[in-house]
């Protein structure tokens, strides 16, 4: 039971209505359509990280996921536990990304990513060594985009836990594979 | 020292957004990214312009993360524009990390959004109770623009901490329209 209520999707605007038939009619979608006035621009950006191919699947799923699981957000750990296995990630590997400190068991760069994003995620900031670490894996444009991915699920996983949408039965988020 | 070089090729689109908003050392970082930066403007432009929270309310939430996240690039861009919504320097003292809230002489709606900003950024969480009282105080869209503030700043906290952004010497953030 949401904390806050959801909109009905039939009272969503025609933007809002198109970009839940695209992305899937999720309970945190129609609770974020309660503000209208910034939903669009919200979903405007949504897309254009989704739409974006500068991560495969697997390592934007691994990211979100580590995040969700370092901020104790259900909702998005209920939506992309599901959307990591389908991108390839194993049940092994999907367990390690609930542990406390390193995530066991990844190669590169998937290990210096996620060190980067754990580390960001806890204490708010990185060292220089881990921040270069990361520089050189990913170059200028990967590394800025990863700061928008978790800048998005950081923050997204406060506003859910503050209102505790209810977890969605069956519909998951529609993302490029 | 800003730990990457500033980006000098941006899009036609991207570099008007970015001049519209001051040319700012946390754009130029940002612009790497590409299409998600481009993303990422117009949901600000969104959260700024949107006139559903008040300018001193969103400037009060937006400095108080700030402090909490420990980004002094977010305190010395916004507080220009929290002092020319009103806020004088006894708020703006409450405001800090280590500073009393109940010293500011805000409104009983002013405080409560502070209280729920603070739990929301060091637990990552709010209590039933909190929650409750904030919604008697404003309504739910109100409520979730609030959220949604908390969400972006304190994302963008995350983006500058890692990036090192100098604080501009010669540029200052101006609204976008």
């Amino acid at each position: 039971m949401s904390r806050i209520p959801l909109t009905p999707v039939e009272s969503v605007t025609p933007t809002a209505r198109d970009f839940m038939r695209r992305r899937g009619e999720l309970n945190v979608f129609r609770l974020l359509a309660g503000a209208p006035k910034v939903f669009d621009g919200w979903t405007t950006m949504v897309d254009a990280q989704l739409d974006s191919h500068t991560f495969s699947p697997r390592l934007r799923e691994l990211v979100i996921l580590r995040i969700a699981h370092l901020r104790h957000c259900a909702y998005e750990i209920a939506q992309h536990t599901d959307l990591a296995r389908d991108a390839g990630v194993s049940d092994a590997e999907i367990s390690a990304l609930s542990v406390e400190g390193p995530v066991p068991g990844l190669a590169e760069p998937e290990s210096t990513v996620l060190a980067f994003v754990g580390e960001l995620c806890v204490t708010g900031t990185v060292t220089q060594a881990t921040f270069s670490a990361a520089r050189a894996v990913l170059g200028e444009a990967a590394l800025t985009e990863l700061l928008l991915l978790v800048s998005l699920y950081y923050g997204l996983a406060l506003v859910l836990n503050a209102a505790e949408p209810g977890i969605d039965d069956h519909v998951r988020l529609v993302t490029p594979s | 020292m800003t730990r990457i070089a500033y980006c000098t090729s941006m899009s036609d689109e991207v570099r008007d957004m970015v001049a519209e908003r001051g040319n700012l050392n946390v754009y130029r970082a940002l612009a790497h990214a590409g299409p998600p930066f481009a993303g990422w403007l117009l949901a600000g432009r969104a959260a700024l312009t949107s006139e559903v929270v008040p300018v001193r309310l969103r400037e009060l939430v937006i400095v108080r993360v700030g402090h909490l996240m420990g980004c002094a690039y977010e305190l010395a861009q916004h507080t220009p524009v929290a002092e020319r919504s009103g806020l004088g320097p006894r708020q703006l003292d409450a405001l800090a990390a280590d500073g009393r809230l109940t010293d500011g002489g805000f409104t009983p709606t002013e405080l409560t959004m502070l209280e729920m900003t603070t739990e929301l950024v060091t637990t990552a969480s709010v209590t039933p109770g909190l929650l409750d009282r904030a919604r008697e105080l404003l309504d739910d869209e109100q409520l979730l623009e609030v959220l949604m503030i908390i969400n972006r700043w304190s994302g963008l906290a995350l983006m500058i901490n890692a990036l090192d952004v100098d604080i501009d010497t010669d540029h200052h953030f101006s609204l976008p329209h």
